[in-house]
């Protein structure tokens, strides 16, 4: 069974449709990257997964649980974690209290031991979060606070992660270690799915892609295969000759 | 349909003195009469310009007592000091407003508030003027039918000016920064300005009604200007329909009526009010008129799919399922600039870097920007941008998210200012100018999400453009003067004409909400164009739009320059868009120009893919 | 005292951006209420205590449910008129069950003055700000300290944010409204021996505590509670030199001077700017 099945879904802002009918699947433990031009729906089709987002039509199936239509609290409770574009941290409390605000929606309960021990994997996996964890989240540069949302994320002892775009407004250095960070994530049995515009990197670490163009999903395959499709490059910018005639 | 109803409804009033003679039913209606005109001010102040007051009833109160004041101590003819009250209230409105318009929301119902019980205080301890306590007595007072008829005709006035107001360029101006503050900016009018002259109006009509009152009753004291007389104008207005013309009569009649139909409950008169007013902003939210008199737009079906009302669908938005609090109109570059950014430089400007003036063989400069920076919360989201735009042409401006482009097209606009650097429109710096001030000087834009005025009908959009800040005296729109209805008349055609060169002349007087999403869009540029700009800056017109509409959008926008319209800058993610109609193209990465060039050039730089792919594995 | 209730608006503020405008009427329902107890049943002053502060928690969540949510969605000023609503009902129901006319709340704590320095005061007089700035510790603690209140301030700050980490959204605007109900009822019970129940007591209350809010700042608790003080100060100060008529003016004049200079209060923060 997969780990995070979507069909058929479609959803919009107000009388906007953004999603025309998206359907893809995550098997368990791998990572699944969605690439696309900006606008294409991909933030959209997370927000409607995690519940944000009230999807119009389709289903959303996790682990064989329906949760398309439940609010973002219920989903996060079922084990689904999205890790948001912005990061949606709260920079008026410290960093410690953020990432205990992650540990609530873990199912196990939240007996203090096994939570710090989790506090004590995820300061492991972003080791620069380990000395200001008592200074303000809001006071934390833009890759220390993307890395604070997804070791956040992480707290909540999630089955599929959810992230859009990570890599956003981060340096190079700060891309590199937070792509490290969620190929070891799937080493440890995570399923993930990734939204990303840095394309090549994401494609470079996933397992399956797909690319969404203008609310759908124009292409799918593994990682390898999307990887040397022209239309990736197309999705991008724009028509390019080899498109054309391919038409 | 309501005006007729209102036509009616006044007739059968002016009959009433011929049927009884019984001065209850002539009192009563006198009040309803009173009511509608305090109502039909506010109604110019809450249903056109969106604003809302809880204090109305100091200006009434200063309408009462300097007619009071006026006929008993200065011994003045009520002709003149009916007019002295209403120009007293005016100016202390005017005053108030300057105030208290700096804040919205709750702080606005807040200061409004405060003002009312300040203006029952003093009229409480100003012994010496206005008699404190006992109020003032003996005011002189006509015989009761004679007092009627004037109310009953002030009462009609009030709705016919109302109405003129509506139809002129000035209750177009309110409607728009209503309906979008910030578009209406964008066209040239100054939203302060606008609602302070609202409220100075309303002020004005409240004094009238005021004075009235205090010739009517003969005798004034400071009980009947309290909190829940203001709370009872408000009712007055949302019950019978807020923005209808006909709405401030039919709440009037309704709220003053039914009380004195049920004398026996007047314990209950409180509950009552509260209960209406819940009743009205739930189940009615246009009132009793909208009830029975639906706007065009709903009765013919809304387009669209899945339509849920442009009220908060920008808010609806963001979070369905969660309430998103402060449901904010900032459709100016949000979506973008959330968050802090990376420290990290980027530093690849190795490639292709303009300097000096490009050789895009157009000519004249119309806009250089030069060095410009801005940043939010130590995070720049523009850093050391600078380009030309020349004076004719189709531009774009491209970018990964989070590159600055909104951010620099509301600077631009002047929506923001940038923290250095310099903004120059054909040689006059502009950078930090407040947005109507550039509009006025000939910059146009549209939206991420179409901020068309959904109030107002398609032609009456566009009619805001062509009028902009151009609106004329509002006492003359108020009147229905000749000459304005004849600018009018002429704003209307040019407004008409404009929308057949767009293709959306026969939605013309349908309301701008009834407009499918792909149209709005057409709309909003076919409103900026309005104004006859000299720039038009475009903010991802082709958000939303099938292939087919932006196979149109394409063909539009060459249209334009071909017919000599406006330099146009265009930021975009369609690349289709992007590449089939630009002449060139400024690439942003972090708030940095990495690239400038032909479609082509930019196209095949390694710098822009590199920005949007990332860097190849 | 003012600052006990506007406590209440700095609640509701704090966690959904919204707020109760019939704060003031809730506390005249808590004065009712426990007037209905103590004095009209008999019982016991601990009971009415519990029962009054129970109901008034109870109202609270009601006054959300029905007035607030609904209406959130029909533009920013209709969940404002809805509570103002509200408030304006909930007046008319107390005086039909209570009476028109204010009744005197007995007390132990108010049958002999103290006099100092000439002044004479109720011990009531006395508690009021003891009490007042226990529960604003108390709050403050709450929000800082508890891991509930840290979520609240999560949901605050970031509503979408907030849920996604599981906390549920609705229920945490109830507890607000509730608990802000609740300091009203708490506010009514202590004042109820100074000012005498009546029905009409609520309005004049509300619309003062919540000025006082917005000098002291919606934002901050310290700031309300500092706000609601000084009010207090002044307008004794101005009730003895000029009239007590004069102390309305002055001291709404004064709020409207706030809004315009610093609209986010004294000791609030400035609203970041949110792009």
């Amino acid at each position: 069974m997969n780990a995070l099945t979507i069909a058929g879904l479609t959803a919009g802002y107000g009388a906007i449709q953004v999603l025309q009918g998206v359907s893809l699947a995550i098997a368990g433990g791998t990572i699944v990257t969605i690439v696309g031009a900006n606008g294409a729906g991909k933030t959209t089709l997370l927000k409607t997964v995690a519940g944000v987002l009230h999807p119009w039509r389709g289903t959303i199936t996790l682990n064989g649980e329906e949760i398309g239509g439940h609010p973002s609290y219920r989903v996060a409770r079922r084990g689904l974690a999205l890790v948001p574009e912005g990061r949606g941290i709260f920079g008026d409390q410290t960093v410690r209290e953020n990432l205990l605000l992650g540990a609530l929606a873990r199912r196990e309960g939240r007996d203090p031991e096994s939570v710090g021990a989790d506090l004590e994997r995820c300061l492991g996996l972003f080791p620069a979060l380990r000395d200001r964890l008592d200074g303000l989240a809001g006071g934390l540069s833009g890759g220390q606070q993307q890395m604070l949302a997804v070791a956040r994320g992480l707290m909540a002892r999630p089955r599929v992660l959810l992230l859009d775009e990570p890599s956003l407004g981060l340096s190079p250095l700060f891309v590199r270690q937070i792509f490290d960070a969620i190929g070891r994530l799937r080493a440890e049995g995570l399923t993930i799915l990734l939204v990303e515009q840095m394309a090549a990197q994401a494609l470079a670490l996933a397992d399956r892609a797909y690319v969404m163009e203008r609310g759908r999903i124009v292409l799918e395959g593994t990682s390898a295969e999307v990887r040397e499709n022209p239309m990736v490059l197309h999705a991008y910018l724009g028509r390019t000759e080899d498109a054309k005639e391919a038409r | 349909m309501a005006r007729v109803l209102c036509a009616g409804l006044f007739v059968a009033a002016a009959a009433l003195p011929l049927l009884t003679g019984n001065t209850y039913y002539l009192y009563v209606a006198s009040s309803v009469g009173l009511l509608t005109i305090v109502t039909a001010g506010l109604n110019v102040l809450v249903g056109f310009t969106g604003q809302i007051s809880l204090g109305h009833a100091g200006f009434y109160a200063i309408g009462a007592y300097a007619a009071g004041v006026t006929s008993v101590r200065l011994g003045l003819s009520p002709w003149l000091g009916v007019p002295l009250a209403i120009l007293v209230a005016a100016a202390v409105g005017a005053v108030v407003a300057g105030a208290a318009l700096r804040v919205t929301g709750p702080y606005l119902a807040m200061v409004t508030i405060a003002f009312g019980i300040i203006v029952e205080g003093i009229l409480v301890e100003w012994v010496a003027v206005t008699g404190g306590p006992g109020g003032i007595f003996n005011i002189p007072k006509p015989p009761l039918g004679q007092a009627y008829w004037i109310i009953l005709a002030v009462a009609a006035l009030s709705l016919i000016l109302v109405a003129n107001l509506r139809r002129s360029a000035w209750g177009r101006a309110l409607l728009a920064v209503k309906g979008s503050d910030v578009a209406a900016e964008s066209l040239g009018l100054s939203a302060y300005y606008v609602r302070i002259v609202a409220f100075t109006v309303s002020a004005g009509f409240a004094g009238a009604a005021g004075g009235l009152f205090a010739h009517l009753n003969g005798y004034i004291s400071p009980d009947s200007f309290g909190l829940q007389a203001s709370i009872l104008f408000l009712l007055a207005l949302l019950f019978g329909g807020e923005g209808r013309v006909a709405g401030p009569l039919l709440g009037s009649v309704v709220l003053t009526v039914l009380p004195e139909f049920l004398t026996a409950l007047t314990d209950y008169r409180l509950i009552l009010y509260g209960s209406l007013l819940m009743v009205s902003i739930y189940w009615l939210p246009q009132g009793l008129v909208g009830a029975l008199a639906p706007r065009r737009g709903e009765e013919t079906g809304r387009g669209g799919a899945g339509e849920r009302g442009s009220r908060g669908e920008e808010a609806q938005g963001r979070a369905c399922a969660e309430r998103q609090v402060e449901p904010q109109r900032d459709p100016a570059g949000r979506r973008e600039e959330q968050g802090s950014r990376g420290a990290g430089e980027r530093g690849r400007d190795e490639a292709q870097r303009p300097r000096g003036p490009e050789a895009q063989g157009t000519g004249e400069t119309l806009l250089t920007v030069e060095g410009a920076s801005l940043a939010f919360g130590g995070v720049a989201a523009l850093a050391d941008v600078s380009l030309e735009i020349p004076v004719s042409g189709i531009r774009a401006v491209i970018g990964p998210n989070g590159a600055g482009k909104t951010t620099l097209l509301n600077a631009l606009s002047g929506f923001y200012a940038p923290d250095t650097g310099s903004i120059r429109l054909n040689g006059t710096p502009v950078a930090g100018r407040p947005p109507y001030t550039i509009a006025r000087l000939g910059v146009s834009r549209t939206f991420q999400t179409a901020q068309v005025f959904g109030e107002l009908t398609v032609l009456e959009n566009v009619a805001v453009g062509v009028a902009g800040p151009r609106l004329g005296s509002v006492l003359a729109a108020l009147a229905g003067a000749p000459w304005t209805r004849r600018a009018d008349e002429a704003i209307r055609r040019q407004a008409l004409s404009l929308l057949d060169a767009g293709g959306l002349a026969e939605w013309a007087a349908r309301p701008a909400d009834a407009l499918p999403a792909g149209l709005r869009r057409r709309l909003e540029i076919v409103r900026a164009l309005a104004t006859a700009p000299r720039l038009l800056l475009l903010d991802e017109p082709a958000a939303g739009l099938s292939p087919a509409e932006i196979a149109e959008l394409d063909a539009y926008l060459i249209r334009l320059k071909t017919t000599g319209g406006p330099s146009v800058v265009l930021v975009e993610h369609h690349m289709d868009l992007v590449m089939a109609v630009s002449e060139h193209i400024t690439v942003l990465d972090y708030g940095r120009v990495i690239a400038s060039g032909t479609p082509d050039a930019v196209r095949a730089n390694p710098a822009v893919i590199e920005a949007y792919l990332g860097a190849a594995a | 005292m003012y600052g006990l209730v506007a406590l209440g608006y700095h609640i509701t503020w704090v966690t959904s951006r919204t707020m109760n405008f019939s704060q003031g009427h809730a506390v005249m329902a808590g004065a009712v209420v426990a007037f209905a107890f103590y004095v009209g049943l008999g019982w016991p002053l601990w009971a009415t205590v519990i029962v009054t502060l129970v109901i008034l928690a109870l109202l609270g969540v009601g006054l959300e449910r029905v007035a607030v949510r609904p209406f959130f969605r029909a533009g920013s000023a209709a969940w404002l008129l809805s509570t103002i609503a509200c408030g304006i009902i909930a007046e008319n129901v107390a005086m039909l069950t209570f009476g028109k006319d204010a009744r005197a709340f007995p007390s132990a704590l108010t049958q002999k003055p103290i006099l100092v320095g000439g002044a004479g005061f109720y011990a009531q007089e006395l508690l009021i700000p003891v009490v007042g700035l226990l529960l604003m510790g108390g709050v403050q603690l709450f929000y800082h300290r508890t891991a509930y209140g840290k979520q609240l301030k999560a949901v605050a700050y970031n509503p979408e944010a907030a849920g996604l980490m599981g906390i549920h959204i609705p229920r945490a605007v109830m507890f607000a409204f509730g608990l802000s109900a609740l300091l009203a009822g708490i506010a009514g019970i202590l004042l109820a021996p100074i000012l005498n129940v009546a029905a009409t007591m609520g309005s004049i209350i509300g619309l003062k505590a919540f000025a006082v809010a917005i000098i002291g700042g919606l934002t901050s608790a310290p700031g309300i509670v500092v706000a609601g003080v000084g009010y207090g100060l002044v307008e004794s100060f101005v009730a003895g030199y000029f009239s007590t008529g004069a102390r309305e003016i002055v001291g709404f004049a004064l709020v409207i001077l706030v809004l315009i200079v610093r609209p986010w209060g004294l000791l609030g923060t400035r609203p970041p700017r949110r792009v």
